[in-house]
């Protein structure tokens, strides 16, 4: 299930803006949402090698090249459609724990 | 003092430690094995070791050179484990062992499209009343012999019965209560495998932008038409299939009943007790071997090679109807390899049985006639034989023209005899009896041939024929047959009775005209009845005179 959440977390922040592995994994870890960085690595690469994510590199100073990634369309109807599941896993949660 | 080497991560030197370099090597070979190609592995591996060196680069300072083990550890319990990084699943869910169905509520009744083949009603049913929803579609089926109910009740729930969509409808529709465990746990259950669905999808978002790509000039709705044609198209595939099934099994279940009737058949070959003609396999194999073990053979064999493809035929109706597919290996190997031997033991027997045809022998006897004192000489048939058998002269006994044999009561089995009435010059009326047998040496085929049983006997001025030859049942079908000649003087006019003619495989061959064509018998005709045992002229010694005591 977190996997799931993951990849949901994943798009909808890189939908919002562009950003680079360590972006990521700062965001994600001050939301508590990730436990061990290495996990994104492989979930990055499967959304890339879907299609749902693109990416371009870019020079740092000091420090190997970024990889930037960004949504691709094809992504963004997959965002859309975990957004629905989403919400329908709240509804869901939100009828059985109400009293 | 410690040794260090140098390394290259990411494009970055680092000064490292030995035993921290072992450490990093270490792991991330252990991380790597995590992996496969198709996962992307050498792409995981540069991101992740470019994250090493940001994190490492942090680590460095002026004042602090080298890469420590201690630093690489850091390093390591923030990427995480291999196995936290790579393992696909989570931590094993402890509650798959004991899935405790929770507190029933209030089920709903609701079509299941996870347990679908057509609409999804009889899963959902299944869901309902808690049974196999096989067992749920053996009933549709079934219903269906009841003014076609089944089929008519099936659409009607599949229209009004509502879809399971959202998680909640699921859980409702198995009547287990909607609460975050089962909730999470069936969405466990159904993003479990994030990457199938991942794949699924893609491809078919692939797909579906390709498709409108193509059509960017018309706009319209032609996607949900598309849609809707290839569902009706798979609906109408899945009702097709179904029919293809149905067929297939009713035929295979009807033939196979056939079958099993016919091997399990009884002494009479073909019997037509129940207003059915019952054909009977072991009585058919009788004829060819009086050897048990060969008859036991022959059944086996034809049950293998004639049942498998039945039974084949009935499980593809079952698979087309039920959609299951086969769980056990090998099954079509050795199935197809019991139908080979079965094939192998039928040719068996068939050699074995021609071999028992190899010879042929023939034994014939002459015996003359006396001359009628005055007006011509009547060939007749035997009309009480043929009542004995049970078959009335006619059409019956026609079909027994094709060496059709038949079982008299007495245990014999039976031919039909050729009949040939040929003039001569010669002044003597004079019938020539030629029986003939096969055997597989030429002596067992001439006792086969001895042992047939032919008679006729004259009264006056006729000349009564058996209409039928016989043998006894241990010598079995060796082709026998027999040959009446029969040779009238030119002067003599002959007349052949309407029920010679129907009895027996007549024909003459004579230069004056022969008279009985028609139905009506001349009057003062000796008919059997007439007769007396000792009138007869006994002519063969294979002659039955039980016939003759009867008539009497």
């Amino acid at each position: 299930m977190r996997k799931g959440v993951l990849e949901f977390c994943i798009l909808s922040l890189l939908s919002n803006k562009e950003a680079y592995a360590s972006d990521l994994i700062q965001t994600m870890k001050e939301s508590k949402l990730l436990v061990v960085e290495g996990t994104i690595y492989p979930l990055l690469t499967r959304l890339k090698n879907d299609g749902l994510l693109s990416y371009r590199w870019e020079e740092s100073t000091g420090g190997p090249p970024r990889k930037y990634y960004q949504v691709t369309l094809l992504g963004e109807k997959f965002l859309e459609e975990l957004r629905k599941t989403w919400d329908e896993l709240v509804e869901a949660v939100g009828k059985a724990t109400s009293p | 003092m410690k040794k260090t080497l140098t390394v290259n991560i990411s494009g970055i030197v680092f000064h490292i430690d030995e035993d921290a370099y072992e450490k990093l090597s270490h792991y991330l070979a252990s991380v790597r094995r995590h992996f496969t190609p198709d996962d992307g592995c050498d792409e995981i591996m540069a991101d992740i070791e470019s994250r090493i060196t940001e994190t490492l680069q942090e680590k460095i300072s002026d004042s602090k050179q080298v890469v420590s083990l201690k630093d690489v550890q850091e390093v390591i319990s923030q990427l995480g484990e291999p196995d936290q990084i790579g393992g696909e699943e989570e931590p094993a869910q402890p509650a798959a062992g004991k899935r405790i169905r929770t507190e029933k509520t209030s089920r709903r009744l609701y079509r299941d499209p996870e347990n679908a083949i057509l609409g999804g009603v009889a899963g959902g049913l299944g869901a309902y009343f808690q049974f196999d929803p096989t067992w749920v579609r053996v009933a549709f089926v079934l219903f269906t012999f009841v003014y076609g109910f089944g089929p008519m009740l099936y659409l009607i729930l599949w229209i009004v019965v509502p879809r399971a969509r959202t998680t909640a409808e699921k859980l409702e529709m198995r009547g287990e209560k909607v609460n975050i465990s089962n909730i999470e746990r069936t969405i466990k259950e159904e993003l479990g495998d994030v990457k199938k669905n991942l794949e699924d999808f893609s491809e078919e978002a692939k797909e579906s932008f390709k498709k409108k790509s193509e059509r960017t000039a018309s706009d319209g709705s032609p996607g949900s038409f598309a849609r809707f044609a290839g569902n009706f198209f798979r609906v109408f595939a899945k009702i097709v299939a179904v029919l293809v099934g149905l067929f297939l099994m009713f035929l295979g279940v009807f033939l196979l009943v056939g079958f099993a009737s016919a091997l399990l058949g009884g002494p009479v070959l073909i019997d037509s007790d129940f207003g059915v003609q019952l054909f009977s396999f072991p009585a058919f194999a009788e004829i060819f071997f009086n050897n048990h073990s060969f008859i036991t053979l022959a059944i086996i064999g034809v049950t293998l090679m004639l049942g498998i493809p039945l039974l084949a035929m009935v499980y593809a109706g079952a698979r087309l109807i039920f959609g299951f597919e086969a769980k056990i290996r090998y099954f079509g190997f050795v199935t197809f390899m019991l139908w080979v031997a079965g094939l192998g033991i039928c040719l068996f027997v068939l050699l074995s049985g021609a071999r028992n045809f190899s010879s042929q022998r023939s034994i014939t006897e002459e015996i003359v006639l006396e001359r009628p004192e005055a007006g011509r000489l009547v060939f007749d048939v035997d009309e009480q034989k043929i009542r004995s058998l049970g078959i009335r002269p006619g059409s019956e006994v026609k079909a027994g023209r094709w060496d059709l044999l038949w079982m008299t009561e007495t245990g014999h089995r039976s031919g039909i005899p050729q009949l040939r009435i040929r003039t001569t010059t010669s002044d003597e009326i004079k019938v020539v009896i030629t029986k003939e047998s096969r055997g597989p040496n030429p002596l067992v085929a001439m006792d086969n041939a001895a042992s047939m049983t032919y008679g006729f006997y004259q009264n006056g001025n006729t000349v009564t024929f058996d209409p039928f030859f016989s043998f006894e049942k241990a010598d079995g079908w060796r082709a026998q047959k027999v040959f009446i000649e029969v040779y009238v003087p030119e002067n003599i006019p002959v007349e052949v009775t309407d029920g010679l003619r129907k009895a027996l495989d007549v024909r003459w061959y004579m230069r004056h005209e022969v008279s009985g064509k028609g139905t009506e018998k001349p009057a003062g005709m000796l008919t059997l009845n007439h007769c007396m045992p000792g009138d007869a002229t006994m002519l063969s010694r294979s002659l039955l005179p039980v016939s003759i005591s009867k008539a009497a």
